[in-house]
């Protein structure tokens, strides 16, 4: 099915025709649009759609049209940098630079003992990159402590897959979308962080009627506006809704009980833990009116086929496993999974966060290999040829337990790989005193609010100029291709990684260099034969491959397989004990099971219907703190704004942070369009712009979290507690409480002024400053009357965007 | 050696027990978790006394146990720590614990974490690395050798 017709957007500033088109991959999100990159005279010059590739057939969103505006951007770090004796970051050479870095890996290593080293790397690197931080982390420094920005991503969407079927891997795949007759966004704002993707699904929405559109979100988000069905829920209440829902379904006699009985374990278990969840509890819980959850209920059991996506809205909640394991447990007792346009697609925010997972490079072994499996552990060693003793065994940590290892100083080197957790991290004035206690490598193209704890920058090559493989958010393994060479003085990741390797000397068992391939493809073949009889067997892809079919969903068992768009169609999941990726978590409280408790599970190659027990959100709004405050995306920046912000037209759309109130929230307040508003929180505070309306819900604020400079008081990240979830260990960033003041001066009124007079004065008008002091009439003022006038009022137009044409 | 197995979990035991009592006005969401946890610890407490008290044990015996006793311990801290964090943030007030409370639950949860590296470190030395890194999460085994 998918797109009828292809488009081909493209941005190019050239004088002239440009010398070549290189073939490549979209680098911001997970939809992992195919492209072109417009070179010429040795530099990128623009992008145009791949009308071939089947994800876009062409099109591109406004991120992914101008992200190459970032690879010429003048301050790009073209040298290492070393932070001095007087606490300055000053250039260095490579070799300066790369000695230090291995010095003080190797110093920590002494003093402090393995898991004193700790990688915290990204989702917008290379299978080749993420592999070769497995191996080098795993077996050449033998430490625990491996983790990444997918953390913030999307560990709940391993973990949700990993709790239903033993092994990480989405189900359905975005040509199930194209067939399924009801899609439910959950939590996925698809307009805005997928750009593409919404249009693709408008598209046929536009030309068929279909899919049925049920949007969970509690903003009215662009997203939202298409729905047929928006449940705006309250904040926190994702697992109530589908509590509701499996209930129902229970209640109604609508479970599929052959599939049941067939091919899943733990029914009665699941059917217990939803039990009571009527429609006015749900309701109530909710805050969803009771006709709307009918509506829901018809639909959802009823619809021959369904595909039910996820993102932040459900991983970076409150009870984010539970409820994407509930959206699981409904296809499951409906047997929507495993058929044309059927399934859950847990999705992502990064272009390659699901690469990482797949590669090992955080989380467990390479290849969904269980590193509490000894059997597991066995074929790893023999397959890098290392002693398996020396291989750290067990369940993963996550970077919130890592930063609790550095405050307790057992941590002595941190090395930060493409990411930029002074922004991105919860509760930031905790990371940021953290980070400062240890030494911390960061390895980026720019200098980025995290560079403030540098003690070594490592200059990197970026998108367009260097050559690797990714995989999007429906297991599409996609190849981007070198278009030009990185700027002089700028090396890429995998570079520096196999220098790093090099220089601390691993060796395998005889002696040999652990790390023996020398080219992104020679590591991908390697990575590939580690996949082999895996759920990710990639054996039947080749560079080559990628590129002529324009990608390949894994597995790939052979060379004539093309990929498989829907897993489990067998019905069989990877819930055998010497299957199985982990051994499973307790659903409640996150514990690790062992390998005796999961196999008396007895799944045995049956998915596994888990409870999904309710517990209220960690922090709720209280007399002090009265407001929700949740976080999330603009359509026009991605993530820190590190290469949204150096695109001349994005940084325009949106040049800086606010606030969106409710209307009635705004009243009650007497706050005024673009008026100035600390947000506080018990973590810190913020001053940016109101931007009044009803896209929040009442009692709600909604701050992006783009935005961080340090020197600023815009960082959403300062506002946010640290709480994270129990299984995925994923922070809840959508959930803190907070409160709204104004910043006000005084003005006493004199003699003979009128409003007008005031308000034109500090830049405002009469309107304005009557609603912000609550004035309902043009007459309340008199002379000595004291009256607010709001400290400073920010213009906050947002470049409207139209979602799909 | 079973003997000293068995007063090292009595030790955790009391304090597991004394913890459980304290928490038991509060009703945080992250206390519910946190005493989730406890209760299992407690209840592998009292199977894995029980086997030391019979005599000399066997791994089998008590490997799935100790798994969830290490693994439920490794949830308690960050729970507590959390909860911690959250009542500083409400506020020590009302109906919520008090500093002083706070400070000697950590105490106590120190304690039993010391007790449980000194049994991880026994386990290792019974019945060796190969062993002991596939059901004792890694940050409680000795330090020189953590993998
Ligand atoms: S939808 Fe995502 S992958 Fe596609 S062009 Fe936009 S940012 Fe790039």
């Amino acid at each position: 099915m998918g797109w009828k017709h292809e488009r081909i957007d493209q941005n190019v500033y050239s004088q002239g025709e440009v010398d070549k088109w290189v073939y490549s991959t979209c680098g911001l999100c997970s939809v992992g649009c195919g492209c072109y990159v417009a070179v010429k005279d040795d530099k990128i010059v623009g992008i145009k759609g791949n009308g071939e590739d089947p994800i876009n057939r062409g099109r591109l969103g406004p991120k992914g049209e101008n992200q190459w505006h970032a690879n010429n951007a003048p301050d790009r770090l073209k040298t290492p940098m070393i932070r001095n004796q007087s606490g300055e970051l000053e250039p260095a050479s490579w070799e300066e630079a790369m000695q230090l870095v291995v010095d003080k890996a190797k110093q920590s290593l002494d003093e402090k003992g393995n898991n004193s080293v700790s990688i915290y790397s990204t989702g917008q690197g290379f299978f080749e990159d993420y592999y070769t931080i497995a191996k080098v982390g795993r077996a050449g420094l033998q430490t625990h402590l491996l983790d990444a920005n997918t953390r913030l991503c999307t560990s709940t969407v391993e973990f949700a897959l990993l709790q239903s079927f033993g092994a990480d891997g989405t189900p359905a795949s975005f040509d199930d979308i194209d067939e399924a007759d009801t899609l439910m966004l959950f939590g996925h704002n698809v307009a805005e962080s997928g750009t593409v993707l919404f249009e693709r699904i408008m598209e046929r929405k536009v030309r068929t009627g279909k899919p049925y559109l049920i949007v969970v979100d509690p903003r009215k988000t662009l997203t939202a506006k298409e729905a047929d069905l928006h449940l705006q829920l309250s904040p926190g209440s994702n697992l109530p809704l589908m509590n509701g829902l499996i209930n129902t379904l229970i209640e109604q006699d609508k479970v599929d009980k052959a599939f049941v009985e067939a091919h899943t374990v733990g029914y009665e278990k699941m059917k217990e833990s939803v039990k009571g969840w009527t429609l006015a509890k749900t309701s109530e819980s909710t805050g969803i009116p009771e006709d709307h959850l009918k509506e829901f209920y018809r639909v959802m059991c009823d619809t021959p086929s369904l595909v039910s996506t996820t993102l932040q809205g459900a991983f970076q909640s409150a009870e984010a496993t539970k409820a994407c394991v509930a959206i699981n447990n409904f296809h499951l007792i409906r047997g929507l999974i495993g058929k044309p346009g059927c399934g859950p697609l847990h999705t992502a925010g990064q272009p390659s966060s699901s690469a990482n997972r797949t590669a090992g490079g955080v989380g467990t072994y390479p290849a969904h290999r269980n590193p509490t499996n000894p059997a597991h552990m066995k074929e790893m060693a023999e397959l890098w040829n290392v002693d398996q003793d020396s291989l750290p065994a067990g369940p993963e940590k996550g970077i919130e337990e890592i930063i609790t290892h550095i405050e307790k100083e057992e941590v002595g080197f941190f090395w930060n790989i493409g990411t930029n957790p002074l922004v991105s991290l919860p509760n930031r004035s905790r990371i940021k005193k953290a980070l400062e206690s240890v030494f911390v490598v960061v390895q980026d193209p720019f200098l980025t609010e995290t560079s403030a704890v540098a003690d070594v920058i490592l200059p990197v090559a970026m998108w367009g100029e260097k050559e690797g493989t990714m995989e999007n958010a429906d297991r599409t393994v996609t190849i981007s291709r070198k278009a030009v060479e990185p700027p002089d003085g700028v090396r890429s990741d995998f570079e520096i990684l196999l220098d790093f390797a090099k220089r601390m000397e691993f060796k395998d068992r005889d002696g040999q260099p652990l790390v023996d391939y020398s080219t992104p493809e020679e590591c991908f073949e390697e990575f590939k034969r580690i996949t082999k009889g895996r759920p990710c067997d990639m054996t039947g892809i080749t560079y080559a491959r990628l590129e002529s079919l324009n990608g390949m969903r894994w597995p790939v068992p052979d060379e004539k397989s093309t990929g498989t768009p829907r897993l489990y169609s067998d019905y069989k999941f990877h819930t055998t004990v010497d299957d199985a990726q982990v051994f499973g978590k307790d659903q409640f409280t996150g514990r690790a099971l062992s390998k005796e408790e999961f196999r008396e599970i007895g799944a045995e190659g049956r998915a596994i219907l888990q409870e999904t027990y309710h517990l209220p959100p960690f922090e709720q709004p209280n007399d002090e703190y009265p407001m929700w405050l949740t976080t999330g995306r603009s359509v026009w920046h991605w993530h820190t704004r590190t290469k949204t912000a150096r695109a001349p037209m994005l940084h325009m759309a949106a040049p800086h942070n606010y606030v969106e109130i409710h209307t009635e929230d705004a009243r009650e307040l007497g706050i005024v369009e673009g008026e100035v508003v600390r947000i506080s929180s018990p973590r810190g505070e913020v001053e940016v712009p109101a931007r009044i309306g009803e896209i929040v819900q009442k009692g709600l604020i909604f701050l992006p979290f783009h935005f961080g400079n340090l020197e600023k008081k815009e960082s959403a990240n300062n506002l946010t507690n640290d709480f994270v979830d129990p299984i995925s260990k994923q922070p809840t960033y959508k959930q803190s409480a907070c409160k709204i003041e104004k910043i006000r001066d005084e003005h006493k009124v004199k003699a003979g002024e009128s409003l007008e007079e005031i308000a034109s004065h500090y830049g405002l008008t009469a309107k304005e400053l009557r609603a912000a002091n609550n004035f309902s009439t043009p007459y309340e003022i008199e002379m000595g009357t004291t009256i607010e006038v709001p400290a400073s009022v920010i213009n906050t137009p947002i470049q409207p965007y139209t979602p799909h044409r | 050696m079973s003997y000293q197995f068995e007063e090292l979990f009595t030790d955790i035991q009391k304090d597991n027990r004394i913890v459980l009592d304290e928490i038991e006005p509060f009703e945080h969401p992250l206390v519910v978790l946190l005493r989730s946890c406890l209760e299992e610890q407690e209840y592998m407490l009292e199977r894995l006394i029980e086997e030391f008290e019979e005599g000399e044990t066997e791994l089998k015996d008590i490997k799935t146990n100790c798994s969830a006793l290490f693994h439920a311990n490794q949830k308690v801290n960050p729970y507590f720590a959390e909860w911690r964090r959250a009542t500083g943030w409400i506020g020590y007030k009302d109906d919520n614990p008090s500093k002083e409370l706070m400070a000697s639950l950590q105490k106590m949860l120190d304690d039993m974490q010391d007790d449980l590296i000194e049994i991880a470190s026994k386990l290792d030395e019974e019945y060796g690395e190969s062993t002991t890194k596939y059901f004792i999460p890694t940050f409680y085994l000795p330090e020189e050798r953590v993998n």
